[in-house]
């Protein structure tokens, strides 16, 4: 843990790695060294089913510019969508 | 070659007080021989680790490596076999063994998450490798430890709490100087905080453009060095960053820094281990 920035938390969703879908029962996120981007650090986004050990994982590495980003498109696509169901949305796990 | 009590010189070597002893001919025997084995750990759990030795009976000194915060990956094998290849018993412990086993960045992740792995047990498990490098046959009594990135933080850590340390390499370690909010329940204590009990030589190896640790926080642990009267080198490379042996990143790999770095290496645990 060279930065410290990390967080973990728990979602009920589905994700899609090379062996197919599968049930993401936690988000991984950290700022540190990432394992295959050309930089010192970058946004790490992990989404991984626990039970299943390290390998069920889908990774994605983001530069900090890209992290911006997407959050600002997540945080627009997120309110559009509340707008659509009616109601601001909450945590479902 | 005789005189060399059966150890391979492959490369440069030094004798103990630093002079270049031999440097290598294409006449001499030369093998090792490098596996996976479990070592004991802390509170006695079996952890992977992998070694790495020159084949012979030595005496040989021994070095122990700790893998960076992005895994126990093949970097680490390679560098164990180029201890070995340079004439040490070479142990590199999977310090994240306990997270499963799968791909070293799908492990890391999972440790990552997790917090890191706690102080007292890289301690732990450190001391579990000392001693079984201390119980082997064809050891000269000498142990030295290295690590990059986390794992050179885990080096000072390890050379100031572990026993049986000789000598000490620090590439890079970030957090050696923890920020006053940084005492996370894995990492209580500051390394830097232990520079009291630091019980052998240090090198530090850092780069002028890393963010972690930055000169100023290599300045910081320095002046504790000095404060406590510890005998130590650093050295900071101009144009190099964070993770400048790693041959394998391009964007962090610095070729001029790295062939320095690995010379005053071998002329450290050299001088320090009677190799």
């Amino acid at each position: 843990m060279c930065t410290m920035i990390a967080a973990k938390l728990p979602l009920s969703a589905a994700a899609k790695g090379p062996a197919g879908w599968f049930p993401a029962d936690h988000a991984y996120l950290a700022y540190d060294h990432p394992a295959r981007l050309a930089a010192e650090h970058a946004l790490l986004l992990d989404f991984v089913r626990e039970a299943d050990g390290p390998s069920r994982r889908l990774a994605v590495e983001l530069p900090l510019p890209d992290a911006v980003a997407l959050r600002d498109a997540l945080s627009r696509a997120i309110d559009q969508a509340a707008a659509h169901e009616g109601a601001a949305p909450g945590p479902t796990a | 070659m005789g005189a060399h009590k059966g150890r391979p010189y492959i490369g440069t070597h030094y004798t103990p007080d630093g002079r270049e002893a031999m440097t290598y001919t294409t006449d001499q025997y030369e093998g090792l021989i490098a596996e996976t084995i479990t070592v004991t750990g802390a509170n006695g759990d079996p952890v992977t680790a992998y070694f790495a030795r020159p084949l012979g009976p030595g005496p040989f000194p021994a070095v122990l490596l700790i893998h960076h915060l992005p895994g126990w990956d093949e970097f680490y094998r390679e560098t164990a076999r180029r201890y070995a290849h340079h004439g040490y018993l070479c142990l590199s412990p999977d310090l994240y063994c306990r997270a499963g086993h799968g791909a070293p960045e799908d492990v890391a992740a999972k440790v990552r998450a997790g917090g890191g792995v706690p102080d007292d047990q890289v301690v732990g498990d450190a001391q579990g490798c000392i001693d079984m490098l201390r119980a082997h046959p064809a050891h000269n009594g000498k142990v030295g430890v290295t690590g990059t990135c986390s794992g050179g933080r885990h080096t000072v850590l390890i050379a100031s709490r572990a026993a049986g340390v000789d000598a000490a390499v620090d590439c890079w370690g970030g957090r050696v100087v923890q920020a006053p909010g940084d005492r996370p329940p894995a990492q209580p204590v500051p390394p830097i905080d232990y520079t009291a009990d630091l019980q052998c030589p240090l090198l530090g190896l850092f780069g002028e453009d890393d963010s972690a640790p930055s000169p100023a926080q290599v300045a910081e642990h320095e002046a504790a060095l000095q404060a406590h009267g510890k005998t130590y080198e650093f050295h900071m490379y101009p144009g190099a960053g964070h993770g400048f042996f790693y041959y394998d990143r391009p964007a962090a790999y610095r070729a001029e820094a790295a062939v320095d770095a690995w010379e005053k290496i071998w002329e450290f645990f050299g001088r320090h281990l009677g190799g």
